[in-house]
C-alpha cells in the first residue's frame, strides 16, 4: 500500500553507530571492554533549551530499494570530513544490527541502526566543533546512558545500550571482532576468475568474443565435455553365467546357544581398535594370500632374489593361486620383466599357460601395453602368437582395445612378430628320416595340425599318427593333444607312468601307424609312401624283436629283407660268408643274431635265391615291401601298442618270481612278452578273456576261463592298457574322448 | 597391500577387458605451473593466460572446506556480481553465523580438470562434491583479513537452469595455492575451448 504511494516512503529512517577501536590490541581481548571503543556522536542542541545539547547517533534517510551499503558509506564519508581534514572516514562495511520502533511524531515507523566500523584510532588530534560529529569513548557514553537519560536523544539512548549489548555479544564469538574490524571487501580481493560462458552476467552489453566463440558456443564446449567419453558395459550381464558368490571370511558366534551373557564380565574395545580390525578384513585376506602363495607375491612385486629362491626350492610355476592365476600372470600383469624371464628360463614356464579366466601372459602384457614384456614373450621359441583369449581376441586386439602404457610399441611388436618364420619341430620316421614341421601355435600346436603341416595324401594320413617316445615309453597322441606340452612335461609322465629313471628318457615325436587301424584297412594300402612308412615301422618291430613268430617266418622275413636291401641274388656276391653278424642284424630279430642266426643263414640264402629267381614275384621295390608287410600281418603282435609291467608268479609257495612283460595291445587282442627273452608267453584274442583294472590304477586283472589262464599284471600304465582295450574291443567308441589325466592313444 | 586393485577388477569382470584404466593423478605440476609456483604476477583474464591449453591431466590442491551457501534465487547472485560483493556477501553470513570463520581442520581434495572441479575426500574415497566446468560461473580468491593470512576461495556455481546458484567457500593453505588453484582453473576453461569439435 505504501509502495503505491511513490518513492517518499520507501524513504526510511537510518541511525548509523560509527565505531572504532582504540587500539589494535582490543581487537583479540575476548572481553568486552567499552573502553576499548570510541563512538561518533554528534550534539544538537535541545530543544527549547539554548544551553542545553545532547548527543544523537549520525542519522540519515535511505532509500530503501537501492545499495544501502554504498549510500550509508558514502553518507559517513561525507558527514565525518569536517573533522578530518576534509579526508572522511571509510566505512570498511555496514552491519545492519536491527530495527527499532520509533516514537513521537513518527510513532509506527521504525528506523534501523546500522554499525560502520572504520579504522584504528589514530594519533592525529581530534577535530570538535560545534555541530559536527565527534567521536567519544564508548565506555564514558555508556556510563551516563540509560533510557531516561537527558543527554541523548530517546532512540539514540535506545541504540546505544543496544550496541553495548551487542559489542558484547560479539566478544564472546570467537573472530567475530576482529571480522569485524578487518580491512574492506575491495582491499582483500586477489584473484577473480570467471567462466567465459558466463561473461554476459558480468558484462551485460559484452558481445565481444572469448577466443573467437561466443558465451553461448563455450558453454556447449563446456557442456559436451559432461557427455562421457568411454561406456564400459558389463558383458557378462545377460550371459546367463552361474553367479558364484564367494564368501570372504566367515565368522561364527562362538557363544552362539550358551545363552544370555554375564553383560558385568564383557568389555567393549576400544573404538580404535575395533575400527582397525574392521578395515582389516581385506588385509587378512590379501595376508593369507601373502602366505599362501609366496611365489605368486614375489613374481607380483617383482622381487626376482626371492622368485629365485623359490623355484630352487621346488615351488611349481603352474601353481594357481586362489584366483586362478599362475605366478607369470602376475609378472606380466604388473610389468616385472626380470620375474618374467627368470619364470620362463629358469622355471621352464609355459609361455602359453591360461590362467582360470582363460587368459595368457602375452594378453596381459598386450593389455597392459608392456611392450618388454611382449617383446620378451614373443621371443619365447614356444610361444603361441595367435592364441585367443575366451572371447576369440588375439593379443594385438587386446592391445589395441586397452591403449595402455606403451601400447602402441606393443601392438607393433605383435604385428611384426606375424611375419616371422615359425619355429619348426622334428617329426622322425622309424628309419631315422625326419621331417621338420611349422609350430603355427608353439606350443598349443596339435596333433591334428602337426599332421596338416606333414602334407601326406588324404589316403597315407589315415594310416598314421604321431607318437611320442623316448627309449622305454611309446604314447601314441590323440588329434587334440598338444605334443610340445607333453615334451615339456615328459619327466612327470615318465614319473607317472614307469619307475624309470626319467633322465635317461629322452623324447621325440614319431610318425607312426595308429595303433586303431584296423587290418582290412591296412591291407588296402597301395600308395608306396604308406607302404614305405608301414614297412619301415614293421621291419623297425621285427628287428627289436616286438614280433616273435616261427623260425620259419623269421627267416622269410630276412630273405625278403634280403631282396629288398641287396636286390636280386646273385651267387658271387651273395656267398656263405656274406652274412656275417654285422649283415645279420639288418636282417634278423636282434634276440635271434646270436643263438640262432648262423645256423640260418644257408636257409634264408636259399629262401633269397628262390624270391630272386622266382618270376611270379614283381621286383618293384614296394610290391616287395608290401609282401614283407603281409607276411607280417599273421603275426599276433603286429601293430599293437606295448606298455610294460611286472608278472608275480608263484615259483613256489615260498618265494615270487618277478616276470617283466611287455603288454602288447592291438586290435586282435592282448598279447605277453618277456621283456628280455622276446618269448610270446600269453596271446588272447578279444572275445576270449575279461579284464578289470585294479585299485588305484596300479594293476589290471586279465581272466579267460576257455583258456584257464588267470593273471594280474602290475603296471602303473594299467589304466592306459585297460582303456586301450576296451577302446579296440569295440566296447567305445574311437572319438569318445577321455578325460583321464593322460588320455593316450 | 600388495597388489590387486586392479586386478580385483578384472577378475571378477574377468570376461570383459582385464585391464581397467588407470587414472593419472597429477599431484604438483600441470604444464609448468608447480603447486608452489609464484603467481604474483597471476594474469586474472584468462583469456590471455598461455601454455596450458590442453589440460588433460588433473591438479589436485589440498585445502580445508568452510561452508557453502546453497540455492540461493539467482536474482540475488546478480547483485553479487563484483568481487567486493561477493566478499561483502560471505562476510556478512560469517558475522551472522551463517558460515564459520575459519575451517575446520580436515583436509579434502580439491581436484582441478577440464572437467570442472571436484572435492574428494584425502584418500580419494569419498567424493563430496562435483561442480562440472560449464556450472562454474567463477572463482575468486581472497584474504579471510583475520590476520593470519588465511586465503580463501570463493566459488561461485549455478545449476542446468540458471535458475539458482551457490556459493562454495574453501580455506586454502597459503596464497601461493590459492591463486596456482585459480590459474588452473583458468587453464581448465581455455582447455575446455581447446577441447575438438563434439559431434552432435
Amino acid at each position: 500500500m505504501k509502495q503505491t504511494m511513490g518513492n517518499k516512503d520507501n524513504v526510511e529512517d537510518a541511525f548509523v553507530a560509527v565505531i572504532r577501536p582504540k587500539n589494535i590490541v582490543s581487537l583479540n581481548s575476548k572481553e568486552y571492554k567499552a573502553k576499548a571503543y570510541e563512538i561518533l556522536l554528534i550534539e544538537v542542541p535541545l530543544e527549547g533549551k539554548e544551553k542545553k545539547r545532547k548527543k544523537v547517533l549520525l542519522g540519515t534517510k535511505i532509500q530503501a530499494d537501492s545499495d544501502i551499503s554504498r549510500s550509508i558509506l558514502e553518507y559517513v564519508d561525507e558527514a565525518t570530513k569536517p573533522i578530518s581534514n576534509n579526508q572522511g572516514f571509510i566505512g570498511k562495511r555496514v552491519v545492519h544490527m536491527k530495527k527499532f520502533p520509533l516514537g513521537g511524531e513518527s510513532a509506527g515507523k521504525e528506523a534501523s541502526l546500522f554499525i560502520v566500523p572504520i579504522i584504528v584510532k589514530d594519533n592525529s588530534k581530534p577535530i570538535c566543533r560545534p555541530g559536527t560529529p565527534c567521536f567519544y569513548c564508548l565506555q564514558d557514553i555508556m556510563r551516563v546512558c540509560n533510557e531516561t537519560s537527558t543527554h541523548f536523544s530517546s532512540i539514540t539512548s535506545k541504540m546505544l545500550l543496544a550496541l553495548d549489548k551487542w559489542l558484547a555479544e560479539q566478544h564472546s564469538v570467537p573472530y567475530a571482532i576482529p571480522a569485524l574490524f578487518r580491512p574492506s571487501p575491495a582491499h582483500r580481493v586477489k584473484t577473480d576468475v570467471s567462466n567465459p560462458a558466463y561473461t554476459t552476467e558480468s558484462k551485460p552489453f559484452d558481445m565481444t568474443l572469448h577466443m573467437g566463440y561466443t558465451a553461448l558456443e563455450i558453454k556447449s564446449k563446456m557442456m559436451s565435455l559432461e557427455k562421457a567419453d568411454i561406456c564400459i558395459q558389463n558383458p557378462l550381464y545377460g550371459s546367463d553365467l552361474q553367479y558364484t558368490n564367494r564368501v570372504d571370511k566367515v565368522i561364527i558366534n562362538p557363544y552362539f546357544g550358551l545363552g544370555a551373557p554375564d553383560y558385568s564380565k564383557i568389555q567393549i574395545p576400544k573404538r580404535e581398535k575395533w575400527q582397525h580390525s574392521m578395515s582389516n578384513v581385506t588385509d587378512d585376506k590379501e595376508r593369507q594370500w601373502v602366505d599362501d602363495f609366496p611365489l605368486h607375491r614375489s613374481a607380483c612385486e617383482g622381487d626376482t632374489d626371492l622368485l629365485s629362491k623359490l623355484l630352487d626350492s621346488g615351488f611349481s610355476v603352474k601353481q594357481l593361486d586362489s584366483d586362478h592365476w599362475a605366478p607369470i600372470h602376475y609378472a606380466c600383469w604388473y610389468d616385472k620383466v626380470e620375474a618374467t624371464k627368470l619364470l620362463l628360463e629358469k622355471g621352464n614356464c609355459n609361455p602359453n599357460l591360461l590362467n582360470g579366466q582363460l587368459s595368457s601372459p602375452l594378453h596381459f602384457a598386450a593389455g597392459g601395453g608392456h611392450s618388454e614384456i611382449v617383446q620378451l614373450l614373443l621371443q619365447h621359441p614356444e610361444i603361441d602368437r595367435h592364441i585367443e583369449d575366451q572371447q576369440k581376441r588375439s593379443p594385438l586386439q587386446v592391445c589395441e582395445e586397452n591403449k595402455q602404457n606403451e601400447w602402441e610399441e606393443a601392438a607393433k611388436l605383435l604385428q611384426q612378430a606375424n611375419n616371422k618364420p615359425y619355429e619348426k619341430i622334428r617329426i622322425y620316421r622309424m628309419d631315422g628320416s625326419y621331417r621338420s614341421v611349422e609350430l603355427k601355435h608353439g606350443n598349443n600346436t596339435s596333433v591334428r595340425q602337426i599332421m596338416e603341416g606333414m602334407r601326406l595324401s588324404q589316403e597315407t594320413q589315415q594310416y598314421f599318427t604321431i607318437w611320442i617316445c623316448s627309449e622305454n615309453l611309446n604314447l601314441q597322441l590323440k588329434p587334440y593333444h598338444k605334443p610340445l606340452q607333453h615334451l615339456r612335461i615328459w619327466t612327470e609322465i615318465v614319473t607317472d607312468l614307469t619307475v624309470l629313471d626319467p633322465q635317461r628318457e629322452t623324447p621325440q615325436l614319431f610318425l607312426r601307424r595308429d595303433v586303431r587301424l584296423p587290418l582290412d584297412v591296412e591291407k588296402k594300402a597301395e600308395d608306396p609312401l604308406s607302404i614305405l612308412i608301414l614297412f619301415d615301422e614293421a621291419r623297425h618291430c621285427l628287428l627289436k624283436g616286438f614280433y616273435p613268430s616261427p623260425d620259419s617266418k623269421l627267416i622269410t622275413l630276412a630273405s625278403l629283407l634280403l631282396q629288398i636291401i641287396y636286390g636280386n641274388f646273385e651267387s658271387k656276391k651273395h656267398k656263405q660268408g656274406f652274412l656275417n653278424e654285422e649283415n645279420l642284424k639288418s636282417i634278423v630279430p636282434i634276440s635271434k643274431v646270436k643263438s640262432k642266426g648262423h645256423h640260418w643263414t644257408s636257409r634264408i640264402l636259399h629262401e633269397y635265391k628262390n624270391l630272386s629267381t622266382s618270376e611270379g614275384v614283381s621286383k618293384e621295390m614296394h610290391h616287395l615291401q608290401h609282401l614283407f608287410l603281409q607276411n607280417c600281418w599273421d603275426i599276433p603282435t603286429y601293430g599293437a601298442a606295448f606298455f610294460t609291467g611286472q608278472v608275480f608268479t608263484k615259483a613256489s609257495s615260498s618265494n615270487h618270481k618277478v616276470i617283466h612283460v611287455y603288454v602288447g595291445v592291438n586290435t586282435k587282442g592282448l598279447h605277453l612278452m618277456n621283456k628280455e627273452t622276446k618269448m610270446l608267453l600269453i596271446s588272447l584274442k578279444y572275445g576270449s578273456f575279461m579284464w578289470q583294472l585294479g585299485q588305484a590304477d596300479q594293476y589290471f586283472h586279465i581272466h579267460s576261463p576257455e583258456n584257464k589262464i588267470n593273471f594280474i599284471v602290475h603296471t602303473k600304465q594299467a589304466g592306459l592298457i585297460v582303456k586301450l582295450l576296451m577302446k579296440l574291443c569295440g566296447q567305445i567308441t574311437p572319438n569318445d574322448r577321455n578325460v583321464d589325466k593322460y588320455a593316450y592313444v | 597391500m600388495f597388489r590387486k586393485v586392479k586386478k580385483r577388477h578384472s577378475s571378477s569382470s574377468s570376461q570383459s577387458s582385464e585391464i581397467s584404466t588407470k587414472s593419472k593423478s597429477v599431484d604438483s605440476s600441470l604444464g609448468g605451473l608447480s603447486r608452489s609456483s609464484t603467481v604474483a604476477s597471476l594474469d586474472t583474464d584468462s583469456t590471455k593466460s598461455s601454455g596450458n591449453s590442453t589440460l588433460d591431466t588433473c591438479a589436485e590442491f589440498k585445502v580445508k572446506y568452510l561452508g557453502s551457501i546453497e540455492k540461493l534465487p539467482f536474482e540475488m547472485c546478480k547483485t553479487l556480481l563484483e568481487p567486493p560483493d561477493l566478499i561483502s556477501y560471505i562476510d556478512t553470513a560469517q558475522q551472522e553465523g551463517k558460515l564459520p570463520f575459519v575451517a575446520a581442520d580436515e583436509e579434502m581434495s580439491l581436484a582441478v580438470s577440464k572437467y570442472g572441479i571436484r572435492v574428494a575426500s584425502v584418500d580419494q574415497c569419498d567424493v563430496l562434491q562435483r561442480h562440472p566446468l560449464y556450472l562454474v560461473v567463477r572463482m575468486l580468491c581472497y584474504e579471510d583479513g583475520l590476520g593470519a593470512g588465511r586465503n580463501l576461495l570463493a566459488l561461485k556455481t549455478t545449476e542446468p537452469k540458471q535458475e539458482e546458484c551457490s556459493i562454495w567457500v574453501y580455506q586454502c593453505s597459503s596464497a601461493e595455492q590459492a591463486q596456482a588453484i585459480c590459474k588452473v582453473l583458468s587453464a581448465a576453461f581455455d582447455s575446455a575451448l581447446a577441447s575438438p569439435e563434439t559431434k552432435s
